[in-house]
């Protein structure tokens, strides 16, 4: 387990190295590139800039150093705002995006389980088609038009849900439906598969025989095999909801990671995007990591390596 | 992995979910505040010195105070009531005096005025941050407005000459990189200064060549800080070249002496006197428009710049505090309780959101999660206008396009004219604002007693032709892309691209658009570093100075490379001017070349709408479109 | 018994006669037995699924559509007309093609021509002239159309002239034609869905074939490095790329070059979505590896090069096909993603996600305007759909599990 673990940290490390070599010599070798002597910048942000990078430096030298900063994660200031460093703006954003994520994953995951042991259980019937149907919904439309949608619909016909930012509770509900949507319909869709083949399986038949109810039989004893494939999908659902997010945060106006990241974009502010790559590829790193261990310990048939 | 393990793990998961759960619940939290508007996008900065746009504006008459305070004539019982702003003796000066002739202003201050530390507030701040304003090196854009008092300008501009009493700026600052505090200072007579070999007096190079400037100064002696001029002093070489050359010592600046020079004097804590070159008429608004504002000295000393500004460390003086601020989102503000009219201040705590999509922020507002949107969808506005909480007032504003005029074609005068005639600006006021904006052919809004504004070129997509064809390009073959840039809102895109589609379908021309964030846009335009960029311009102050004199050669809001030396002559004359009628005159004269050379084309002059919700009382309107925040109440 | 099997169904009794004549009987019933290639066989599956051949149909039906849009007699995706037409809600009304603007703008010329002289006089005939050309019209239309796109406009100006379908959609808040930006915007959003794919078929099938074909420490490194470019959250990176290109500098250096946005574009994507493309060929190829065949190609003296591109790639084809159509639905969506946020396609040119995006911009709770969202994002949602059906129906189809069922 700890060699799984100790095995684990070095990719990760590997993976985040070979991130930030890629971008540090992209931002400075090509000409015309943010780090460029002759690039036209605010003279505040040039001071910012030159006091933190050294870049008379040989590059070699500024490699490490930079290097040495990002270890300790200090990724520096901001290339476009003035009064921010990227450590400040990501403290900021990363509360409130994690906070949608989870409640997205959630939603995804409680919502997807239950359409998907339901429709399970009553096969072929109302519910199992009307499930599905939505779960293939949720999983074709694009979620950006599901959520224009949504805020048709809920926002201004019903007027049930706030149109935009955050700072209630009620304000996060509508964003985090938009966004888990789509794996709550995977999710359902595997709940169902996996439902399906472990009901027919040999030892729930046994249980059934030894006079067991419907209920105990199915969630005591299907469930756990049935949330096998759900387990290893949240690994990937965890990267589709930070991208998800991105598009989200910008419809609904939440101040998170993502709509900073894509501001970042389109300003062209070379360092906090960076920052931002370098956390999610580390958050995306740990959520994997959690997603094995777990595997490893529901599936006592894998071993966890 | 033992069975005791795998039985507990779920729970071990569940207790993780729940955890996550409920940190992330108490992340989606925030009190309500009294009062929340949108201010329409992230602002820059809170330093008066270093801002310059009216969302910057707004947070900054909140937060700090200058001698006085543009407050409604008279209070307002119904939004949509037009009452004109008055610099009033509601602000840190509790009562002044204009000499005779209106060049000599003596101000008493109020001994209750105090900082938001509890320090108490004294005439020698003022001069502290005035001095801060004015000094080369922060860079202010508005340091110009500063210009009318005596010496002011010279010291702005670093102009020194022989025999003026100089102050040195030695190279030995607690840090390098951050202008205040300042290093030692030594005060002398300037004796002579030694330009390297060989340069011209042309103005440019000169001015490159500055650093190797060898000043002669005879150093005079200072006891108690005080300085003996009458001395007699030690003759020193100063030079901004790093020590260990031909001179004693190496300094940052050498500039004419402040406290001897430039007549900002504080007479003792409570009074300031300030001395102007020329009666000004609206140097009593000036004094009220924020750049003038004071910064605390020991707070910007402590924490330099830009970590002063932040929201632990910030001292302010006026009706409310900076609590907090966070990027994108939000800044909130508290009643600062240690202000002088803190009893007349009713909101306690005050969000100013940074939305810039015009439509999130109309739905914000009748969502109930706004109580004052000044922006909103252009694409609604007639539905808008028939609410009872639409406030429209006139607005001593102009839309403006600039253009750099260094970089071809657009440094030909015939291509800026031709551009100009191809747009329908009558459509654009029309069709796309529709709120009832005016188009503007002149730069100067029409709001103005006593003055004319002169015209540059009406829609005339023919003759715009025609001069493009003059020009070189005829039906636009081989004008090459140009760029315009104009920051993040929905309407500017509109317009942009209607504007885009026009020089398109009438000269033939290609142009591409690109859009950046409030600050970005700011900076890009300051470092010009745009070939057309959409502008605008709210008036200072009402007259048609404020509108004028951002074009004289390197004005800091010029920021178009354009230069005239009449245009310049007639400005400066008109600052002189005592007769109202000819200085109306000059000023029209002066108008006259800009519309003629068009380094600006005109688009139309705004009309101010907001959204104001009925429960808020105390908002009236006016052709600034300034609405204090600390008038305000809500019920 | 094979049931795919063409020709004489029942076998045919012993007949009393020679061998030799048995024999030839049996040749006979050989000659007419007919084979069924893996291909013909997945179609006749393929077809047995109604849903996704509604999606083929679909997909066909769309691809013709956007390849002939230009032929079409539809209104200018690009012409403004904000005075006249804003915001007009689905409707029958006939409309021109040049618009009631250029009436309007041809005859308030033609009014001043009448009253002026000389030199200006000269300026407004040459105003009209060039208005009422051929050339303007095309280039004020539509947006930089290339060369066989221009034929098609002649074509189609030459059959309908002036008359164009009324805005069965609906216009948008600068007066555009809702039905034709759809139509144009497919061109767009099939066309860098396609090519990006494309794209990242080449990367991927030549890199997993090799690596599978190779084996060994070649292959473990090989995969070793899919793996960690796995475990990046490529889309970041690929934003941050993308904000790197875009800085103006870059671009016009890579401008010269003939590089322009578009084609970074599709490179870019494409080189996200290969991995998972070169991980399945690997797999493929691993397994074929040990086939007899490709033991012959090599007993026979081949060059690996050969057996890789001539053996072993013809016959991942099936699979590397379901993928295929399962890779452009993520690449369109991509796309909608990047033009929805403002980082991908830029105005004037159209695609679905930047559609979506400007429908969104404009609704309130005063006026919803349905039909700015509803056609761009209903058009995107089916597109996708169809193709993911598609794709799954060809999964089950080129199954070789479910071969002659």
């Amino acid at each position: 387990m700890s060699r799984f673990l100790l095995r684990r940290l070095g990719w990760m490390i590997l993976t985040i190295w070979v991130v930030y070599t890629v971008s540090f010599f992209l931002m400075r070798v090509v000409p015309g590139g943010p780090f460029d002597s002759e690039k036209v910048v605010a003279e505040a942000i040039k001071r910012n800039i030159e006091a933190r990078y050294q870049l008379d430096r040989p590059l070699v030298e500024q490699y490490f150093t930079h290097l040495w900063h990002t270890v300790q994660l200090d990724f520096g200031p901001s290339y476009k705002l003035e009064d921010y460093t990227v450590n400040e703006v990501l403290a900021q954003g990363f509360p409130i995006s994690a906070s949608l994520g989870i409640f997205a994953m959630v939603f995804a995951i409680t919502l997807g389980v239950t359409a998907g042991l339901v429709s399970a259980v009553a096969r072929d019937s109302f519910y199992d088609f009307s499930f599905m149907v939505m779960a293939t919904l949720g999983i074709a439309v694009p979620n950006f038009v599901l959520a224009s949608l949504a805020i048709v619909l809920l926002v201004f016909n019903w007027q049930i849900f706030p149109a935009a930012g955050w700072g209630e509770l009620r304000q996060v509900v509508l964003p985090a439906l938009c966004l888990g949507a789509p794996f709550a319909g995977y999710i359902a869709r595997l709940t169902r598969t996996g439902m399906l083949e472990v009901l027919g399986l040999d030892y729930i038949r046994t249980a059934y025989a030894k006079g067991l109810s419907h209920q105990r039989v199915v969630l005591r004893h299907g469930l756990r095999g049935a949330l096998l494939p759900v387990v290893s999908y949240l690994g990937p659902a965890t990267a589709g909801i930070l991208t998800g997010s991105l598009v989200l945060e910008q419809i609904f106006a939440l101040p998170g990671m993502g709509s900073h990241f894509i501001e970042a974009a389109t300003q062209r502010d070379y360092t906090l995007a960076m920052g931002v790559v370098l956390v999610y590829t580390f958050l995306l790193f740990v959520m994997n990591t959690l997603v094995d261990i777990s595997y490893g310990v529901i599936d006592p048939r894998v071993e966890v390596e | 992995m033992n069975a005791t393990t795998r039985r507990i793990f779920p729970y071990l998961m569940l207790l993780l979910i729940l955890t996550a759960l409920g940190w992330a619940v108490s992340f989606g939290t925030l009190p309500k505040a009294d009062f929340t508007f949108n201010n329409g996008t992230e602002i820059k900065t809170v330093d008066p010195a270093k801002a310059t746009g009216s969302p910057e504006g707004r947070i900054i008459n909140a937060l700090f105070e200058g001698l006085l305070r543009n407050l409604p004539e008279k209070e307002a019982t119904d939004p949509h009531q037009v009452i004109p702003l008055e610099p009033t003796t509601g602000g840190v000066a509790e009562s002044y005096q204009v000499s005779a002739d209106g060049t000599v202003y003596t101000f008493q201050l109020r001994s209750s005025a105090r900082w938001s530390n509890g320090d108490p507030m004294t005439a020698h701040d003022f001069v502290w941050s005035w001095q801060r304003m004015l000094h080369p090196e922060t860079g202010s854009e508005y340091s110009y407005q500063l210009h009318y008092v005596v010496n002011a300008k010279k010291y702005n501009m670093a102009e020194v000459q022989v025999g003026d009493r100089v102050e040195i700026e030695l190279k030995d600052r607690r840090d390098p990189l951050q202008a205040f505090p300042r290093g030692t200072l030594k005060r002398g007579l300037l004796k002579a200064i030694e330009k390297p070999k060989g340069s011209s007096p042309d103005d440019a190079e000169e001015a490159d060549s500055r650093e190797e400037w060898i000043y002669r100064v005879e150093v005079k002696p200072t006891s108690n800080g005080k300085v003996s001029w009458d001395a007699a002093g030690t003759l020193k070489t100063f030079s901004q070249q790093p020590t260990g050359t031909t001179v004693d010592h190496s300094c940052h600046h050498v500039l004419i002496d402040f406290d001897s020079n430039v007549e900002i004097r504080a007479i003792n804590d409570q009074t300031l006197v300030i001395k102007l070159n020329n009666p000004t008429p609206y140097f009593k608004q000036l004094l009220a428009f924020y750049p003038l504002y004071p910064v605390n000295r020991e707070c910007v000393e402590k924490y330099g710049a830009p970590n002063w500004t932040k929201p632990e460390n910030i001292v302010t003086n006026g009706p409310y505090r900076l609590e907090f601020r966070r990027i994108r989102d939000r800044l909130r503000l508290t009643r600062n309780p240690h202000y002088w009219d803190v009893k007349n201040v009713s909101l306690e705590t005050i969000d100013a959101l940074a939305i810039t999509s015009y439509t999130t922020s109309l739905n914000m507002y009748i969502n109930g999660q706004l109580d004052w949107s000044p922006t909103m969808p252009n694409t609604i506005m007639d539905l808008l206008r028939k609410r009872d909480d639409f406030v429209s007032a006139p607005f001593m504003a102009i839309y403006f396009y600039r253009i750099n005029v260094e970089r071809p074609p657009l440094d030909k005068k015939l291509v800026r004219r031709a551009l100009n005639l191809a747009i329908n600006k009558q459509l654009i006021c029309d069709q796309i604002t529709a709120a009832g904006q005016q188009p503007a052919r002149s730069f100067v809004p029409p709001q103005l007693q006593g003055y004319t504004g002169q015209q540059c070129g009406a829609h005339d997509v023919a003759r715009a032709r025609q001069l493009l064809a003059a020009a070189g390009y005829p039906n636009g073959k081989g004008f090459p892309k140009v760029q315009i840039l104009y920051n993040t809102s929905d309407s500017h895109q509109e317009i942009a691209e209607f504007i885009q589609q026009e020089w398109k379908e009438n000269l033939g021309i290609d142009i591409e658009l690109r859009n950046l964030e409030w600050a970005t846009f700011l900076d890009t335009l300051n470092q010009g570093d745009y070939s057309v960029s959409r502008s605008g311009w709210i008036g200072d102050y009402p007259d048609p100075n404020t509108f004028l004199d951002m074009f004289v050669t390197d004005g800091p809001n010029n920021q178009t490379n354009w230069s005239n030396s009449t245009y310049d002559e007639l400005i400066e004359a008109a600052k002189s001017e005592p007769d109202s009628t000819r200085r109306m005159e000059t000023l029209q004269q002066a108008e006259g070349i800009l519309m003629s050379e068009l380094p600006i084309l005109p688009i139309y002059f705004y009309v101010s709408t907001n959204l104001v919700s009925p429960r808020v009382k105390g908002f009236s309107g006016n052709i600034q479109d300034v609405h204090p925040l600390h008038i305000l109440r809500v019920e | 018994m094979d049931s795919s099997k063409q020709g004489n169904p029942v076998t045919p009794a012993r007949s009393a006669g020679t061998a030799l004549e048995d024999y030839a009987q049996l040749l006979e019933e050989a000659k007419s037995i007919q084979g069924v290639s893996l291909w013909k066989d997945a179609w006749k599956r393929l077809r047995r699924k109604r849903v996704a051949m509604l999606s083929l149909w679909f997909l066909v039906g769309l691809l013709v559509l956007a390849v002939l849009t230009p032929l079409l007699p539809l209104q200018s995706p690009i012409r403004q007309d904000a005075q006249r037409r804003k915001f007009e809600s689905p409707n029958l009304s006939a409309v021109s093609l040049l618009g009631e603007k250029f009436k309007a703008q041809l005859k308030e010329l033609q009014d001043r021509q009448a009253t002026v002289k000389g030199d200006l006089r000269d300026e407004l005939d040459e105003q009209i002239a060039n208005l009422q050309s051929h050339e303007y019209q095309v280039n004020v239309l539509w947006h930089q159309p290339g060369f066989l796109t221009r034929g098609f406009i002649g074509i189609r100006m030459a059959i309908f002239g002036d008359w164009a379908i009324p805005s069965i959609c609906g216009t948008d808040n600068l007066g555009r034609d809702v039905l034709s930006r759809v139509c144009w915007g497919a061109r767009v959003s099939l066309v860098v869905g396609v090519v990006a794919t494309l794209v990242s078929l080449l990367i991927g099938v030549s890199y997993g074939a090799t690596a599978g074909y190779f084996g060994g420490w070649v292959d473990n490194i090989m995969m070793r490095i899919v793996d960690v470019i796995y475990s990046v959250p490529f889309i970041f990176v690929v934003i941050f790329l993308i904000t790197i290109l875009s800085e103006d500098s870059i671009k016009n250096s890579l401008e010269s070059y003939g590089i322009n946005q578009i084609m970074i574009f599709y490179i870019v994507i494409g080189a996200i979505y290969w991995l998972t493309m070169a991980r399945v060929v690997r797999g493929q190829v691993i397994s074929l590896k040990n086939e007899q065949f490709i033991e012959a190609a090599r007993t026979v003296g081949c060059s690996r090069r050969r057996i890789i591109f001539r053996h072993l790639i013809p016959n991942v084809m099936g699979i590397v096909i379901v993928y295929l159509t399962l890779t452009i639905p993520a690449v369109m969506r991509f796309e909608a993603f990047l033009s929805f946020l403002g980082l991908g396609v830029a105005p004037p040119d159209v695609s679905w996600g930047l559609l979506v995006n400007q429908g969104i911009k404009v609704i309130t709770p005063l006026k919803i305007y349905w039909w700015l969202v509803m056609f761009s994002g209903a058009t995107l949602a089916v597109t996708l759909f169809a193709l993911n059906f598609l794709g799954d129906g060809l999964r089950d189809a080129l199954d070789p599990r479910m071969k002659n069922r």
